[in-house]
C-alpha cells in the first residue's frame, strides 16, 4: 500500500479550479518527482494535500487514511511535513528559533533537542549559524535552514517544492546531496523540481503535470528516456 | 542598515528635535515660557506628567499594532474599544459597586471573549482583502459602537472619582494619584503582554505568523486560532486602557475617535507592527502633547494638532516610523 495516494484529485483557489482529476502515489522509502511547466499546478497539489486550499473532490490518503477535511496541523502531526517554494523562513528569528518553530506541535523538551541535534547532523552549516538572523543568511542557506526546520517533527514524508530555485549549481548540488542523503536515512520524499533532469536521476518514479492534469508517469529512467519529455522538459529549454 | 534607511532615521530625528522645540518657541512668543523656578517646576511636572500618560497610551497602541502586525488590518474601532472599556468601568463602578481596578479581572476576560467573537464575525472576513477593506469595515464597526452607547449611555459626559489625592513625587513634582496608578498598571500590563509574546509558546507563534503567516501554517501553527487569540488581546488592551482613562478624564460615546487617532499617530511613529516601537511612540506623542498644552494658549485645538502633524509628518519622512515597518 502506497504511504500517499491521490485518487482523481480536484482543487482550485475559490471558484478557479487549478487540478483536474490528479493521481500519483508514493511508496514508503521512495523519492518521487513531479515535473511541469510553470503554472501546471505542481504546488496548488501540495497544498491540497496539506489542507491549505479548497478541494473539490477525489480522495487523499496518507498512511491508510484520508487526509481530506484535515487542519494543517493535524496533517503535519501525522507525520507529513512540507517546506514551500521560495524563501520561507522567519527572516526576523535566529536560526534556531526557526529550527524550534519547526518543531511547534512537539512538548516534549528531549525531542525537540533530539530532532536539532539530527538536523545539525545533516546540515552541519546550520548549527554554525545557529544564532544568526535566518534573513541574513544566503539563498542555499536559507533553503537548507526550511529544509532542516521540515524535518524538525521527525516527519514520515517531506513534500519539497522547488528547493533548488534560484540556487547557483554548487548549491544546487548540495541540496540534490541533501535530499538524497534525507531519503537514504529513511524519509520518504515528494520533490516538485524545475531542475527535471537532475530531479528525475535522484527519484524511483516521476510524474509530469500540464495544465492540472497527469500527463506523463514513469520510472525515473524511463521518463528521462521518453523522447516527448526529453523535448518538452529536458532539452535545455529555458525556464522563465 | 541602508544607506537612505539612515538618512531617513537622522531626518525623522532632526525632525522630532524641531517638533519638541516649537512649542517652546510659540511658547516665547506668547510669554507662556517664563524661565523662572515656578515655571520650570511646571515643565518638570508636565513632562512627568506626560510619560505617564504616554505609558497608558501605549498600551493601547499596542492592541492596534498587535492586530496591525498580524493579520495587517487597521482597526480603525480601536479608540471605541477604549470607550466601551471606561463604560464597562463605570457600570462596574456605579451599577454593582466595584472598584475600577479590582473591575479589570472580570472585564478583561469579557473583552478577550468579546474580541475572539468579533474575528470570527467580523474581521475573518477581511484578513488577506486589501487593507482599505479592513479599514472600512472596522470603521463602520466604530460607529456603530458609538451610536449604540449613545443609545444606552446618552452623549453626556461621564467621570469616575477615583484616588483623586496629589502625591508630590518630589519637591517640584506633583502628580495625581489616580495617575501614577494608571501608569503602574499599563506598564505591568505592557510587561506582561511583552514577556508573553517573547518567551511563551503561544506568544512565539503569535510573532511567527506576524512575520509569515504561510510559514507559520507549515509549522503546525493554527493561524486561525492565532487570529482569534490576537484580536482577544488587543480587545482586552483596549478595554484596561479604557478603565485607565475612566478613572483620570471624562468620557462620552464620542472619545474614542480621539483614542484611535492617538493610537495610530503612536504605532506610525514607532513603526508599524513593532511592540516596542508603540511603547517609545507612546511616550513622544504624551509629552509632547503636554508641552503644547502648557505653553501653547487655546490647549486643546493646538494638542490635536501636534499629534496629527506629528503623524504626517513622520509619514512623510520616513513611513516605517522609528522602527521601520515590519514586511511579512
Ligand atoms: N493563490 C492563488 N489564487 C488563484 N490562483 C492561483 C493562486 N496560486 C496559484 N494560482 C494559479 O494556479 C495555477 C497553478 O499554480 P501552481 O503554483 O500550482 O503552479 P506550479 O506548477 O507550481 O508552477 P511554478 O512552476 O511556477 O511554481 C496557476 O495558473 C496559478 O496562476
Ligand atoms: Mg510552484
Amino acid at each position: 500500500m502506497p504511504l500517499l495516494e491521490l485518487r482523481g484529485v480536484s482543487a482550485g483557489y475559490g471558484s478557479i479550479q487549478i487540478l483536474h482529476d490528479v493521481s500519483l502515489q508514493v511508496n514508503a522509502g521512495e523519492i518521487v518527482s513531479v515535473i511541469g511547466p510553470n503554472g501546471a499546478g505542481k504546488s496548488t497539489t501540495f497544498k491540497v494535500i496539506m489542507g491549505f486550499i479548497t478541494y473539490l473532490g477525489g480522495e487523499i490518503v496518507f498512511d491508510g487514511s484520508s487526509l481530506v477535511g484535515e487542519r494543517p496541523d493535524r496533517i503535519l502531526a501525522r507525520g507529513l511535513a512540507y517546506v514551500p517554494q521560495g524563501r520561507v523562513v522567519f527572516s526576523q528569528m535566529t536560526v534556531r528559533e526557526n529550527l524550534e518553530m519547526g518543531a511547534y506541535l512537539e512538548r516534549d523538551r528531549a525531542k525537540i533537542a533530539a530532532a536539532m541535534d539530527y538536523v545539525f547532523s545533516i546540515f552541519p552549516r546550520l548549527a554554525e549559524r545557529a544564532r544568526q538572523l535566518a534573513g541574513s543568511m544566503s539563498g542555499g542557506e536559507q533553503q537548507m535552514l526550511a529544509m532542516g526546520r521540515g524535518l524538525m517533527m521527525r516527519p514520515r514524508m517531506m513534500m519539497l517544492d522547488e528547493p533548488s530555485l534560484g540556487l547557483s549549481p554548487r548549491l544546487v548540488d548540495e541540496v540534490f546531496d541533501k535530499t538524497v542523503a534525507m531519503a537514504q536515512s529513511g524519509l520518504t520524499v515528494m520533490l516538485v523540481e524545475q531542475n527535471a533532469a537532475r530531479a528525475l536521476e535522484v527519484s524511483q518514479r516521476a510524474y509530469v503535470l500540464e495544465l492540472g492534469r497527469n500527463r506523463y508517469e514513469g520510472t525515473g529512467p524511463e521518463l528521462l528516456a521518453n523522447p516527448e519529455v526529453r523535448t518538452m522538459y529536458l532539452g535545455g529549454g529555458v525556464r522563465v | 542598515m541602508e544607506k537612505s534607511d539612515v538618512r531617513s532615521l537622522y531626518l525623522l530625528a532632526a525632525f522630532l528635535v524641531c517638533a519638541y522645540s516649537l512649542p517652546f518657541l510659540i511658547g516665547i512668543q506668547f510669554g507662556t515660557v517664563r524661565a523662572d523656578e515656578q515655571w520650570f517646576a511646571y515643565l518638570a511636572t508636565v513632562v512627568f506628567a506626560g510619560i505617564l500618560q504616554g505609558g497608558v497610551y501605549a498600551m493601547f497602541a499596542v492592541g492596534l499594532t498587535l492586530i496591525f502586525g498580524v493579520m495587517r488590518i487597521i482597526n480603525a474601532a480601536h479608540g471605541e474599544m477604549v470607550m466601551m472599556g471606561a463604560y464597562l468601568t463605570w457600570v462596574a463602578f456605579f451599577y454593582l459597586g466595584v472598584d475600577p481596578l479590582l473591575a479589570l479581572v472580570f472585564t478583561l476576560p469579557i473583552a478577550f471573549l468579546l474580541g475572539v467573537a468579533l474575528q470570527k464575525v467580523l474581521l475573518n472576513a477581511v484578513v488577506g482583502q486589501p487593507e482599505l477593506t479592513a479599514l472600512l469595515v472596522t470603521f463602520g464597526l466604530g460607529l456603530t459602537m458609538i451610536y449604540v452607547a449613545e443609545l444606552i449611555f446618552t452623549t453626556d459626559f461621564r467621570t469616575i472619582p477615583y484616588a483623586p489625592q496629589t502625591v508630590q513625587v518630589t519637591r517640584t513634582i506633583a502628580v495625581g494619584q489616580n495617575k501614577l496608578i494608571s501608569f503602574v498598571m499599563a506598564v505591568s500590563i505592557s510587561a506582561a503582554v511583552y514577556l508573553f509574546l517573547k518567551f511563551s509558546r503561544l506568544g512565539k507563534a503569535i510573532r511567527a505568523t506576524a512575520l509569515n503567516a504561510e510559514v507559520a501554517m507549515v509549522c503546525g501553527i493554527n493561524v486561525q486560532r492565532i487570529y482569534l487569540v490576537t484580536t482577544g488581546i488587543a480587545v482586552a488592551l483596549a478595554v484596561a486602557g479604557g478603565a485607565l482613562v475612566s478613572i483620570q478624564f471624562g468620557f462620552n460615546p464620542e472619545t474614542g475617535v480621539v483614542y484611535t487617532l492617538q493610537a495610530f499617530a503612536i504605532v506610525i511613529l514607532g513603526g508599524r507592527g513593532h511592540y516596542v516601537g508603540a511603547l517609545i511612540g507612546g511616550l513622544m506623542l504624551a509629552v509632547l502633547e503636554n508641552l503644547v498644552s502648557l505653553m501653547i494658549p487655546n490647549g486643546t485645538a493646538a494638542v490635536e494638532l501636534a499629534a496629527y502633524g506629528l503623524m504626517i509628518f513622520v509619514l512623510l519622512i520616513r513611513p516605517g516610523g522609528l522602527m521601520g515597518v515590519k514586511e511579512a
